[in-house]
């Protein structure tokens, strides 16, 4: 067993094939670095999953089974990870969604490759209000705050959370993002929002960013 | 800041002009000349659809340019200066947009851009609005058993010395000695009635009273007084008052038949945008609110006017109006804030059926005095016009598990039988209707209708709207295709399915060999149905991956509606689907199944049934046990809000596949699409290790 095996994980994942599940158990059986087998082969499967994903050739369908088993195989791995990971976390998210909306199939998609990506993440559920998402922030330590919106009616509840923020002098310690089917960059500046994407792998690349600009990940 | 500076705008080719304060949006200042732009996201930015072209040059009035000689004549005195740059630069959200879809170069969404000096705009074709084909078409007779609105003509004794009773009096004791009818009388009535006693004074009077009464165990209302006899005329109007259109059936009362029919375009749409959740989102300004009320008030008054005056009769000859619509209509109609339909809980306001006098609507035309009955409203998302499905349809009565399909911008579904009903609302999102499809259009003249592929030779043929003959018996020239339609939408996805050019996950074949099949300017894979030649746009009409993704959204919207509301029931599949409202009625059924809208029930169970709504807003206007059927059974049924459903997410995701991920299409077999659900997406292809 070698690092083209691996190579064969993500070629699996990005395949949708379950059989990685075995491959990951035969790779870590065998004494390969388990650092690798999660970061040259599952982390790297679902990276080809994105790129599919941004190329139109998946669906949610495909996102969905692919993020199950790439979960699946984590799972795998994880007791085999040596236990001082938090210099590999990327941030922390706590991600829901806004008061009177109760749309989770979005922001459920965004946690999840977040989560896959290496960031700790809170979801917080849906209907939450403005304050909740803060405490939550503050209990958790968290980086980025995620406010999904899906109706037009639900888009300005966004500014509360924004407004709790900035009124808190919570602004250096918070970045606020948002995101849902009506949602735009235009309206997310209209918000104040630090940050706006269309889809969860776009919002995987925006956390990552954020991460970068503000708190030197 | 009182004296903003104001410039002209001249929109071209209809030559309409005005002056507009600085920053108002192109789209909103073509809808205040009347400048039909096409526009389905009501303004938002999302759609792309109201396109414009702000020129370069200076004109004359009409729009032509001026020449160089023409400028240095006294003439250039009023010489209209345009440039580009007259009008807001375009955001980097618009740039996308016009990127996703093409635009040349100068092109911009009206909706985006605001006035910043004198500018002359250009409409292309495709942005311009067309008649829009109403398609609320009325159904057969209905049958009337009570009426709750009557005529009495009755003979009303002269008063003499000894009997000196007022003439209401009179009237009354009259209605009751001859009818057995108990009434008081509304106010416009009695003075209806002084007028006609006068030049009568002390004389047998002949009278028609017009008597509406609500609860057969109480008194009736008199609310209007005839001279003569005129109980022949009884005419009732039903209204179905939608988010796009509003139609009206002017109905005999007596035989139940509908006499005329005319629609509108809802103008809450100029006001508050295309879709229910804008529309709230409007409302939240009370000013909006008061006038998407009064716009719709006053389209009725229109409506009741035109309707009767087609068959030789007066709005006043209306004895009552039965009104059916969604709740949000339904609220803004009445004048009551939607707001709390917008966000969960999203209850509503009323969902009980509601009696209000056409006075305190401040409806014209028609008498002040008459009763306007709204039925009941189920939920948030489920209003009075499901509850006329409901009445229409009786699902309640029925021993089969029926799932009836009302598909709008939201798809209004509901399962169930004698034992139990559930309903909900499904976000289908306007993919169906023709927004956010490239070439979607509204059902209008020159959009494409119907499409076919031959699946050996992937030729296309196509109907367009007000042509008669296919695409392939017409020369190209004289087909003049604007668009894509809802109906077309769906034959289109099908099709492609059928012919193998889609696989089950939405993905085009690349491998097939077809010039219709290609690579946009963007990369993106999309499908040609339409040859630049054989339309009126000048450019292929095509139907791209991301469209076929959103069809893909809208039509699991509908199937995992369908399948949330059967788990609840403990049911796999209804036993027989049924196809409501004015865009059902248009859809082909094999190609609704192909791409798998709702399960497959065989095609001998599948119906369509037209504009159940606006039938059983006509049934709760002759019966009087229509209507307590429909405050019956809005209470009967049970709403479900999809998104509070756990079940929901997976069968949602299940349903994105063509027809389904999981589910049998049996009766697909005979068009050559394997019945048995795909199989397993993973693909056993791990490759032998041992060698490498």
């Amino acid at each position: 067993m070698d690092q083209n095996d691996i190579a064969e994980i993500a070629e699996l994942i990005a395949d949708l094939d379950d059989e990685a599940i075995e491959l990951v158990q035969e790779c870590l059986d065998a004494g390969l670095d388990p650092v690798s087998v999660l970061k040259d082969g599952v982390v790297k499967g679902l990276e080809k999953i994105g790129q599919l994903f941004e190329a139109k050739e998946y669906f949610l369908a495909e996102l969905m089974v692919g993020g199950e088993l790439a979960e699946n195989c984590i799972k795998i791995i994880n007791p085999h990870l040596p236990k001082s990971g938090e210099g590999d976390r990327q941030g922390c998210v706590v991600i829901g969604a806004v008061a009177g909306d109760l749309h989770d199939i979005g922001y459920g998609l965004v946690a999840k490759q977040l989560e896959l990506a290496g960031f700790e993440v809170h979801q917080l559920g849906v209907n939450v209000d403005a304050m909740d998402f803060i405490n939550a922030a503050k209990d958790k330590n968290a980086n980025i705050i995620g406010l999904s919106a899906f109706l037009v009616t639900t888009i300005p509840n966004c500014r509360d959370v924004v407004n709790y923020v900035r009124d808190m002098g919570l602004q250096d310690r918070f970045k606020v993002i948002m995101g849902g089917a009506e949602t735009n960059q235009e309206k997310s500046d209209m918000m104040g929002a630090d940050g706006w994407a269309p889809n969860a792998m776009e919002a995987v690349t925006l956390c990552k960013n954020i991460m970068a600009a503000h708190f030197g990940r | 800041m009182s004296d903003v500076e104001k410039f002209e705008v001249l929109f071209l080719p209809s030559g309409h002009k005005g002056r507009f304060a600085a920053g108002t949006h192109l789209l909103d200042a073509a809808r205040e000349l009347g400048v039909g732009i096409e526009s389905i996201c009501g303004g938002t930015g999302a759609c792309a659809k109201c396109k414009c072209q702000v020129l370069d040059g200076t004109f004359d009035d009409e729009g032509h340019e001026l020449s160089m000689g023409h400028m240095v004549t006294a003439a250039t005195r009023h010489g209209m200066r345009s440039r580009e740059s007259h009008v807001t630069a375009a955001s980097e959200h618009e740039q996308r947009l016009a990127r996703k879809h093409h635009f040349k170069n100068s092109e911009r969404l009206s909706c985006q851009a605001r006035v910043l000096g004198d500018a002359v705009v250009f409409i292309p074709e495709e942005a311009r609005v067309r008649e829009a084909i109403v398609r609320k078409a009325a159904g057969k007779p209905v049958a009337v058993r009570d009426l709750v609105t009557r005529k009495y003509f009755v003979t009303v004794p002269a008063p003499t010395l000894e009997d000196h009773r007022g003439d209401w009096e009179r009237l009354r004791d009259a209605l009751k000695a001859e009818h057995d009818v108990e009434a008081d009388i509304d106010f416009m009535a009695l003075k209806q009635l002084s007028d006609m006693a006068k030049p009568q004074r002390a004389k047998v009077m002949q009278l028609t009273a017009t008597v509406w009464r609500q609860d057969p165990q109480c008194k009736g209302e008199v609310v209007r007084i005839e001279n003569g006899d005129t109980s022949g005329t009884l005419l009732g109007l039903a209204v179905d008052l939608g988010t796009t259109t509003m139609a009206s059936y002017l109905c005999d009362m007596h035989t139940g038949e509908t006499i005329a029919t005319e629609s509108v375009m809802n103008p809450q749409i100029k006001i508050g945008g295309d879709d229910v959740m804008n529309r709230i989102a409007a409302s939240d300004n009370p000013e909006k609110l008061h006038r998407m009320q009064k716009a719709v008030t006053g389209a009725l008054s229109e409506l009741a006017d035109r309707v009767t005056q087609s068959v030789g009769y007066t709005a006043a000859d209306i004895s009552e109006i039965v009104l059916v619509a969604n709740t949000c209509m339904h609220h803004i109609f009445l004048g009551l804030d939607p707001d709390s339909l917008g966000k969960s809980p999203f209850n509503p306001r009323i969902a009980h059926s509601v009696n209000i006098k056409s006075r305190d609507l401040h409806l014209a035309h028609v008498l002040p005095s008459i009763n306007v009955h709204l039925l009941a409203n189920q939920a948030g998302f489920v209003g009075a016009d499901n509850t006329a499905v409901a009445i229409a349809l009786e699902p309640y009565n029925s021993d089969e598990l029926v799932a009836i399909v009302d598909i709008g911008t939201n798809g209004e579904i509901l399962v169930g039988n004698r034992d139990r009903i559930y309903s909900t609302s499904c976000p289908t999102g306007p993919a169906l209707e023709g927004a956010s499809i490239k070439y979607g259009v509204r059902a209008a003249r020159g959009a494409i209708e119907k499409v076919r592929i031959e699946p050996k030779t992937f030729d296309v043929r196509f109907k367009v709207i007000g042509k008669e003959a296919w695409n392939t018996r017409l020369e190209p020239s004289d087909i003049g295709a604007i668009g894509l339609c809802g109906s077309a939408i769906i034959d289109t996805v099908g099709e492609l399915y059928k012919a193998g050019i889609l696989a089950a996950n939405g993905k085009f074949n690349m491998e097939i060999e077809t010039p219709r099949l290609r690579r946009g300017e963007d990369g993106d894979a999309e499908f040609v149905i339409a040859w630049a030649a054989e339309t009126a746009i000048g450019r292929d009409i095509t139907m791209t991956i991301d469209d076929v993704r959103n069809v893909q959204l809208a039509k699991a919207a509908v199937y995992s509606g369908i399948q949330v509301l059967l788990d609840k029931l403990g049911r796999d599949k209804p036993e027989r689907v049924i196809l409501a409202g004015a865009f059902g009625s248009h859809l082909d059924l094999r190609r609704s199944l192909m791409l798998g809208l709702f399960h497959d029930v065989g095609f001998e169970h599948m119906h369509s049934v037209g504009n159940a709504a606006g039938d059983g807003a006509r049934m709760a206007l002759m019966n009087r046990a229509k209507r307590e059927e429909a405050e019956h059974i809005a209470r009967r049924i049970h709403y479900v809000e999809l998104t509070n459903e756990p079940g929901f997410v997976p069968h949602f995701v299940d349903a994105t596949l063509l027809p389904h991920k999981k589910h049998a299409f049996p009766s697909l077999a005979r068009y050559g699409i394997d019945p048995a659900p795909p199989p397993a997406e993973t693909r056993k292809r791990r490759r032998d290790r041992a060698a490498a």
